[in-house]
């Protein structure tokens, strides 16, 4: 039962149900993909304002800076180099400022006179950049990020001359920007403890990277990036960055005079798309659940829905095949096409009734029928017997009499003549002559009724052999005649041997008879083939009949000529039709008068070709 | 006449065909010889029950012709009787009968006829055909 084919209508309805939720699916990937995206360019716009915002903080911090170590440098003890009251005034400025990692003073020679922190060695800074950069240029100095010597921080070092009242050159002091402090700003904004803040020059080197500067120093960032740095000023980027990980960045330049110096915040890829993540997790359990249910409606709603009343009208059509005619799916039908569908049905199981009822009405009437042909057959077969009892009578009762009077009167006109004057004699002769012709006409009705019961007995016979046969037999009869015959080849027949004779005897005797005014006579007997039968034809040249009475030709005891012109009792032809007729042929004739007449039979053939 | 002089027994129950017969063959001087037996009982009486001397005076029977139809005992059964009697059963029957679509052209044959005749309608066709029958059975044939 649980066997899962396309073809069951659960099924269906199932494929139905997941195709409906598979815009729903594709609809939940597509709008977490583009979430995605949207997510990863949000937080990359996020990244670049704090990269903004921590370049515009270093540019302030460096303009800030300045003007401090403007003031600082006019300042009595700084001018005096009093290394404790510079001290203090170092320290004390250093609290107030934490992005500072150090401030400090160095005479000209590069010696340190006074630092906060404050250290207890000397230090001398002649090898830095910033201070040969000071004391050369007399002015403002910005240092590149350095592990500070007093400080031991990652820090940038600006510098600036401490000038005397005369213009001379004293030393310079300094200020150290606290790497670490400005990245730890980082963490003022939302980005996770994954994130980066990366300060790099213009060629993409990495100068300092909160956290972990030490690991990255000196490195180059990644491709994307540099490629995205020489487009612009600022801008974001995604690939593979410093850690390994997908990253994604956004980067800032310091506006000039310090466009050298690119401030670059990166973080993982995968904190920027994880809440998008767990919300497209969350959604597909949703969609699951909801699909699991509706897939589990579908199969249970189908059942009940579809597959019930689907069932029920196939066990109804099985019981309906099955003959009982009386089903029906009821008088109420659901709505819809299973309704209509059920009322169809009902509409055929009552028309199938209807004419089962109908054929059964036939038959029975046909059986009826049967039984009266039954009847009528044992009725044909009685009168059959009947007549061939009738026909034994006949033949014996009615010749006795007739016997007797042509014999009596013969008698007379032996035994008294003396008595018959002409007239009498000829009288007698009538009566004597009419009893043989009655007798002739019960032979040859005893004839024609015996050839319309005798059973047939078809054989194929050489019809040309018979027809020579049956001409010489009556030749004999017609010694004095002349008689010339052309029999042409014939096709086989196929008939009862006993009747063709008869029938081929009775038109030959026509033909001489008719012909009797012809020396010689000349009979011609034809035949051939048609589709399903064969003719044969008689033809001679007597004085043939006038073709308006051909109707009359086949008929018993017609004739169309008088008696004494020829003899016949009229039922030759007759029995001819009749022998024809059973064997499923025609006959008929044609004839012009003084021209001779034809007459024609066909026979079916049957098997024979 | 005297049974031992009988050489034609005619058995023929229509007194007009028996004329008629009568009168052909007397006509051929074959009539005073001839006896006529009206129905077969008679017949039979004549041919079996003649007197202890029945061989002796069926001796000159040449031949008997035997209408078919007959009332009492049929003719069929007089032919069986004749051609079952030891003594009678050499004696030549011919069977008469009206019309020849008769079943009992064979019978006849079977019971041992010696010849079946038709009898014509015409009258002369009939006292020729009688007196034919005459001639051959009284003096062509050979009795047995």
């Amino acid at each position: 039962m649980l066997r899962v084919s396309f073809a069951s209508l659960r099924s269906r309805a199932i494929l139905l149900v997941l195709l409906a939720i598979l815009p729903l699916l594709a609809l939940t990937l597509y709008s977490y993909f583009d979430g995605r995206a949207r997510a990863i360019r949000e937080v990359q716009r996020d990244e670049l304002v704090v990269a903004r915002n921590l370049a515009t903080l270093q540019e302030t911090l460096i303009r800030t800076t300045r003007e401090l170590l403007m003031t600082l440098a006019r300042l009595p003890q700084v001018q005096r180099r009093d290394r404790d009251g510079c001290n203090a005034l170092f320290a004390k400025t250093l609290t107030q400022c934490p992005h500072y990692a150090a401030l400090a003073g160095a005479d000209p020679e590069g010696q340190v006179f006074a630092s906060a922190p404050a250290v207890s060695w000397p230090v001398k800074v002649t090898d830095r950049l910033w201070f040969q950069k000071a004391v050369q240029t007399r002015d403002f100095v910005v240092g590149e990020p350095v592990l500070g010597r007093i400080s031991k921080r990652y820090s940038i070092n600006l510098a600036y001359p401490i000038l005397d009242e005369a213009g001379r050159f004293q030393g310079v002091l300094t200020a150290s920007l606290d790497l670490h402090w400005l990245g730890s700003q980082l963490a003022k904004s939302d980005f996770p403890r994954s994130s980066a803040m990366v300060l790099t020059d213009y060629t993409g080197k990495v100068l300092f990277r909160y956290p972990d500067p030490m690991q990255y120093l000196g490195k180059m960032l990644p491709d994307v990036l540099i490629q995205a740095m020489t487009s612009g000023d600022e801008g974001v980027a995604a690939g593979v960055g410093l850690p390994g990980d997908a990253r994604l960045f956004a980067f800032a330049r310091l506006s000039p005079p310090w466009q050298d110096l690119l401030v670059t915040i990166g973080l993982p890829r995968a904190w920027a798309v994880d809440k998008v993540d767990r919300d497209l997790r969350r959604n597909l359990i949703w969609l699951g659940l909801v699909a699991i249910m509706a897939l589990a409606a579908a199969w249970f709603g189908a059942d009940l829905v579809i597959v019930r009343p689907v069932r029920k009208l196939r066990h109804l059509t099985e019981r309906l095949a099955a003959g009982d005619l009386t089903v029906h799916s009821g008088p109420d039908y659901p709505v819809g096409e299973l309704g209509l569908l059920a009322q169809a049905f009902d509409q055929m199981a009552g028309s199938l009734q209807g004419r089962d009822a109908e054929l059964n009405r036939v038959v029975a009437e046909l059986q009826q029928r049967v039984g009266e042909l039954h009847e009528r057959t044992a009725q044909l077969e009685a009168a059959n017997q009947e007549l061939e009892a009738f026909t034994y009578t006949v033949s014996h009762d009615l010749r006795a009499p007739l016997r007797s009077m042509g014999g009596f009167a013969r008698v007379l006109l032996e035994d008294y003549p003396e008595n018959l004057d002409a007239d009498g004699q000829r009288y007698l002769n009538i009566i004597h002559q009419e009893t043989r012709k009655m007798g002739q006409l019960i032979d040859d009705l005893l004839a024609l009724s015996r050839l319309g019961r005798k059973e047939l007995s078809l054989v194929r016979l050489n019809m040309a052999e018979l027809v020579k046969a049956v001409f010489e037999e009556l030749k004999a009869h017609y010694s004095e005649r002349k008689l010339q015959i052309d029999i042409r080849p014939l096709p086989a027949g196929l008939s009862d041997r006993v009747m063709m004779r008869q029938v081929l005897a009775n038109l030959l005797d026509n033909a001489i008879k008719f012909t009797q005014d012809r020396a010689p006579a000349l009979i011609e007997v034809s035949g051939w083939s048609v589709p399903h039968e064969n003719v044969y034809c008689v033809k001679d040249n007597g004085i043939g009949f006038d073709i308006r009475y051909m109707g009359k030709l086949f008929e018993v005891f017609q004739r169309l000529h008088s008696e004494e012109e020829f003899a016949g009792t009229g039922v030759g032809l007759a029995i001819v039709k009749r022998v024809i007729d059973r064997h499923g042929g025609r006959v008929w004739a044609e004839s012009k008068v003084g021209e001779g007449a034809t007459f024609c039979f066909s026979l079916p053939r049957g098997d024979v070709t | 006449m005297d049974c031992k002089d009988v050489e034609i027994l005619l058995v023929e129950d229509n007194p007009h065909d028996a004329e008629l017969t009568l009168r052909a063959l007397k006509k051929h001087n074959l009539a005073n010889k001839v006896h006529v037996a009206k129905d077969g009982e008679e017949a039979l009486n004549f041919i079996f029950a003649s007197g202890a001397s029945a061989g002796e005076s069926l001796n000159n029977l040449k031949v008997i012709l035997l209408d078919l139809k007959l009332p009492k005992v049929s003719g069929l059964e007089v032919l069986q009787k004749i051609k079952e009697g030891e003594k009678t059963r050499t004696i030549p029957v011919v069977c008469l009968t009206s019309s020849a679509e008769d079943q009992d052209v064979e019978a006849c044959y079977k019971l041992g006829a010696n010849s079946f005749v038709v009898k014509p309608v015409e009258f002369d066709a009939f006292a020729k055909t009688v007196v034919d029958l005459g001639f051959y059975w009284l003096l062509v044939n050979k009795p047995g």
